[in-house]
């Protein structure tokens, strides 16, 4: 028995005699004897540590291994892709920290979690304005996944088995989508762009005409970072062809340029990461996914769904809907697997929106804008070749480069993380909020010394 | 207890009085004309109507702090969700998530050995859980365990396909399992064939035995299983699967019943997902994000999504796609947050808490148990005798008989009691089922209180059911209707519908 050890996260810890006894048993085996002696663990795992630590050891040991890290300003990170550096309100950290969201478990029993729910109903609500739809489910693991699942759910729409992809599709995108299709084993096509950075409409038309496409996905930026010129087109081209037509694309753009939802896209899909969250490594991120209100794409919908009702007293209340879709009720007729999602960076998104409102949000696109474009003309003065000369550029710019240095040199000399590569000597820059005019020019700068 | 819950009339965001504010920073004329500039550059692209209230940053902070103050975590009382593992999510996690050193990481640094401190947390973690579950190898990729459970299932499918096995297109899965094994499975592409359990409440041997065969991919399975009970069949169960040429697939939602007691590697499984944001302390946020582990041994592990870490002679780590992995499960390599409360978790715990953690849930379990024996109208199915792991499942269908009171009127009243409400209804093969799981963090007192709470309920039902039926009424709000809110014509799955059907009535 345990009467040398006390621990704050185990408060029975000096009971356990007190309690068997309660029970009726004499000891713990009695309790365990369930479980096959050859089954048990001899003699331990050998994991370290073996006693628990005090909580300052464990921040020693954790200030001990991060200080590898290199710590750079994020105004000095242009690392493009899926994630990008974005300024994380001080308002959306604190608030997401509170207890009482935190721990909370997804709310099943809504009545002791409206505030929960009311919070994920409004970002429901402001992401279907954002994305021009009526409806956004309560969130998805990341924005690969969401186009994962909007490929599989298009599958089960249409009831075809083949899908038309962008082939500047973020890589990272590109094998979370593969893996997924394996499942039903889906046929994957890809369209190019033509030298403008625009989708080559006469390849999609061409591949439309000759397959049965469930689905066209159309990004906007392109994973190159080129603005969409021709949303409307593609989308009726997809609609003359029975193809469901799926917007992947960066929600900050959508404060400035006509969402997809406007011209009829019946998904929309993004990744919510650059609504005010941490990059984090990586993870975890948001997936965003919307859809038009129509019952066909509303019973396929994958994921959590909250909807407004009235309580008892006639008064508005929260609760999650249309739940017979789910993995719980519907089992292997379920729409997905999803359960547990990532529903407080979706409550995060909802706040760091709510800070920006019309007005913020409409200035941080378009300094975005701004400045991505600014930067593609800089890069081109000091002759680094854009991938596509004419373009307009949102947030990321892909160009080419002489020569590749590894990062971690470049790291040392400049103290800047300058791109990702998206091929040999292609790179992917982005430029965000928290970039102004110097900073780009100090990109520039030191891509030039290298 | 008392508990009253704070009741807000706060309006949507887009209720508030929109005015010309904002709350996010300082905009100054520079970067109002920015907003000219990139109009003019969109020209007919440029987006006129955006209906985003604009609220100031206090409006903000306390629409959202109301917002927290009609929600109800672990931090605010017990949650004992059976399956959900709510134990309590020590706060050093949140705080060393939340440092600058790991939330400002671009992926690509992680990659460029310019995050070695992030890399090697996680390389801690990966070892440890190997150790833990007697894996060979596991991917921290999965952003939770669903998502470990479809790419357990696609790597199944990735062997098979490579050994020329395709014809083996069914998965068993067993009838108490949770929702995401049957799911996972179809998603996966594989016909689900349903294992029922005996009156033991234990997998169905001999009909097992039966289903098995050169049709048989695999069989997704958890242990202890969803009622609480250890399959102590297991290795039969493994050899049988096994030798019908199908894999085993573990379910690692219930690991908290058998933390360093037992491992599901030695007891015959080849795949292995963790959910860290059940047994190793990673909070579920109101619904997410959690954190996923996948692990596997032998053959199956060359088909792993993601990376593995790897440390070089050299002492550098570095990521290592498998040979035949299947791809990615998400955009980038992990759910840092949640690597990161493993992590403290482990360290807080070490070798020997953690099988504490084990005991003192079985404890918890047990210890509830007996103080609800023998309450009239409750009922312990499967097994009574026998004891229970890491949770238990009671069902009230005598209850119900009786008064009309059902499982989902006594969760409405355990609100009341500022007590959050079991897991209902789940297991599917238990009528009225209330599954409740304590976890190693609540006292005995809360324990205490629970049961009395319950018995409370049950003891109403007889006198007066109207009472349970018409509850909560401690809560923010009153019971709401689902029917109105899952009927097509009232249905409000978000604000701009709500308006049109406001103005349709
Ligand atoms: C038994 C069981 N299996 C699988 C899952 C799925 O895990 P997750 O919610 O992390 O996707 C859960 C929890 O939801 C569970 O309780």
């Amino acid at each position: 028995m345990n009467d040398d050890l006390y621990h704050p996260w185990l408060p029975n810890l000096r009971r356990e005699s007190e309690i068997l006894a309660k029970i009726g048993v004499n000891n713990v085996e009695e309790l365990l004897r369930v479980i096959p002696n050859n089954l048990r663990i001899k003699g331990g795992l050998g994991i370290r540590p073996e006693e628990p630590m005090k909580p300052w050891e464990i921040e020693l040991d954790f200030q001990e291994k991060i200080k590898r890290n290199i710590d750079l300003p994020l105004n000095r990170i242009f690392a493009g892709g899926p994630v990008c550096p974005h300024y994380v309100h001080p308002v959306v950290q604190y608030l997401l920290s509170r207890g009482e969201f935190l721990t909370a478990y997804t709310p099943y029993q809504p009545e002791i979690n409206q505030g929960v729910l009311q919070a994920l109903y409004e970002y429901q609500s402001l992401m279907a304005e954002l994305l021009g739809v009526e409806v956004v489910n309560a969130g998805m693991y990341d924005g690969a996944t969401s186009l994962a699942e909007a490929l599989l759910m298009a599958i089960r729409v249409t009831g075809r088995k083949e899908v038309l992809l962008p082939k500047t599709l973020y890589r990272q995108y590109d094998s979370v989508v593969r893996t997924y299709l394996f499942g039903p084993g889906a046929i994957i096509h890809y369209y190019d762009v033509d030298n403008k950075g625009q989708p080559d409409i006469n390849e999609i038309s061409n591949i439309l005409s000759v397959r049965e496409v469930a689905a066209v996905v159309v990004e906007n930026p392109s994973g190159h970072g080129v603005v969409n010129q021709s949303m409307k087109e593609i989308h009726d081209e997809a609609s003359r062809k029975g193809a469901l037509s799926i917007a992947l694309v960066e929600p900050l753009l959508m404060s400035i340029v006509n969402p997809p939802g406007d011209y009829g896209y019946e998904v929309v899909v993004a990744e919510g990461q650059s609504l005010g969250l941490p990059m984090n490594g990586g993870g975890p991120l948001l997936g965003i996914f919307g859809i038009k209100y129509e019952q066909r794409l509303l019973r396929q919908l994958p994921g959590r769904l909250i909807g407004a009702t009235l309580d008892a007293d006639g008064k508005r209340g929260f609760m999650m809907i249309l739940q017979t879709r789910e993995q719980h009720i519907r089992r292997e007729k379920a729409t997905s697997n999803i359960t547990t999602n990532t529903a407080l960076n979706a409550i995060g998104a909802a706040i760091h929106v709510s800070l920006l409102g019309e007005k913020g949000l409409r200035w941080v696109a378009s300094h975005i804008l701004e400045l991505s474009n600014y930067a593609a003309v800089k890069l081109k003065e000091n002759r680094f070749e854009l991938l596509y000369d004419s373009a307009l550029f949102f947030k990321n710019v892909s160009y080419k480069i002489p020569c590749e240095i590894p990062l971690d040199k470049i790291v040392a000399m400049r103290k800047i993380l300058p791109y990702s590569l998206l091929n040999k000597n292609v790179c992917l820059s982005c430029f965000t909020e928290i970039h102004s005019r110097e900073d780009v020019e100090y990109l520039v700068q030191s891509l030039r010394v290298m | 207890m008392v508990f009253r819950q704070a009741v807000w009339d706060e309006p949507l965001i887009f209720e508030y009085p929109n005015g010309e504010k904002t709350g996010f920073a300082p905009l100054s004329r520079e970067d109002l004309e920015e907003i000219n500039k990139a109009k003019e550059k969109l020209g007919a692209l440029y987006r006129e109507r955006l209906n985003i209230p604009n609220l100031s940053e206090l409006e903000v902070v306390r629409h959202f702090t109301r917002l927290t103050q009609m929600s109800f975590g672990v931090d605010t009382g017990p949650v004992p969700l059976g399956s959900c593992t709510m134990k309590y999510n020590p706060r050093l996690g949140w705080k060393l998530s939340s440092h600058p050193s790991v939330t400002s990481v671009h992926p690509e640094m992680i990659r460029a050995g310019l995050a070695d401190g992030l890399l090697e947390i996680a390389y801690y973690v990966q070892e440890t859980l190997k150790a833990i579950t007697g894996m060979d190898e596991c991917s921290l990729q999965p952003p939770a365990g669903a998502s470990g459970e479809l790419a357990g299932v696609l790597m199944i499918k990735a062997y098979l396909r490579d050994k020329g096995e395709q014809s083996r297109d069914e998965m068993l899965v067993a009838d108490s399992a949770h929702g995401t094994n049957p799911a996972s499975s179809a998603m996966g592409g594989f016909k689900v064939i349903r294992v029922p359990t005996n009156q033991e409440g234990l997998v169905d041997i001999d009909a097992l035995r039966s289903v098995a065969g050169d049709r048989t991919a695999g069989f997704m399975l958890t242990n202890p299983n969803t009622l609480g009970l250890f399959e102590s069949g297991i290795e039969e169960i493994a050899s049988i699967v096994h030798s019908a040429g199908g894999y085993l697939y573990y379910d690692g939602a219930n690991l908290n019943g058998i933390l360093g007691i037992a491992r599901p590697g030695d007891m015959g499984f080849d795949i292995v997902h963790l959910n860290l944001h059940k047994t190793f302390s990673s909070p579920h946020g109101g619904g997410g994000p959690g954190a996923g582990v996948i692990c596997a041994r032998g053959s199956l592990k060359e088909y792993l999504p993601g990376y593995v870490i790897r440390r070089d002679p050299d002492g550098k780590l570095s990521l290592h796609r498998m040979p035949r992995s299947i791809g990615d499960m998400a955009t980038y390599y992990a759910s840092f947050t949640g690597v990161i409360y493993t992590y403290v978790f482990l360290l807080g715990q070490g070798e020997r808490g953690l099988k504490e953690v084990a005991i003192n849930a079985v404890l918890n379990t047990n210890y509830l148990i007996s103080l609800l024996h023998g309450v009239r109208g409750l009922s312990l199915p499967y097994r009574s005798d026998v004891p229970r792991l890491h949770e238990v499942v009671f069902s009230v269908r005598d209850l119900v008989k009786e008064t009309g009171v059902g499982a989902g009127d006594i969760a409405k009243y355990l609100l009341d009691k500022g007590l959050h409400a079991p897991t209902i209804y789940f297991p599917l093969i238990v009528e009225e089922a209330l599954m409740i799981e304590m976890t190693e963090t609540e006292s005995a007192e809360v324990v205490e209180e629970y049961a009395k709470a319950i018995k409370e309920a049950v003891e109403l039902a007889y006198r007066s059911p109207s009472v349970l039926q018409s509850s909560p009424m401690n809560t923010s709000v009153k019971r709401l209707d689902a029917v109105r809110a899952n009927h097509p014509k009232t249905m409000a799955p978000s604000y701009k519908v709500e308006k049109i059907v406001k103005n349709i009535q």
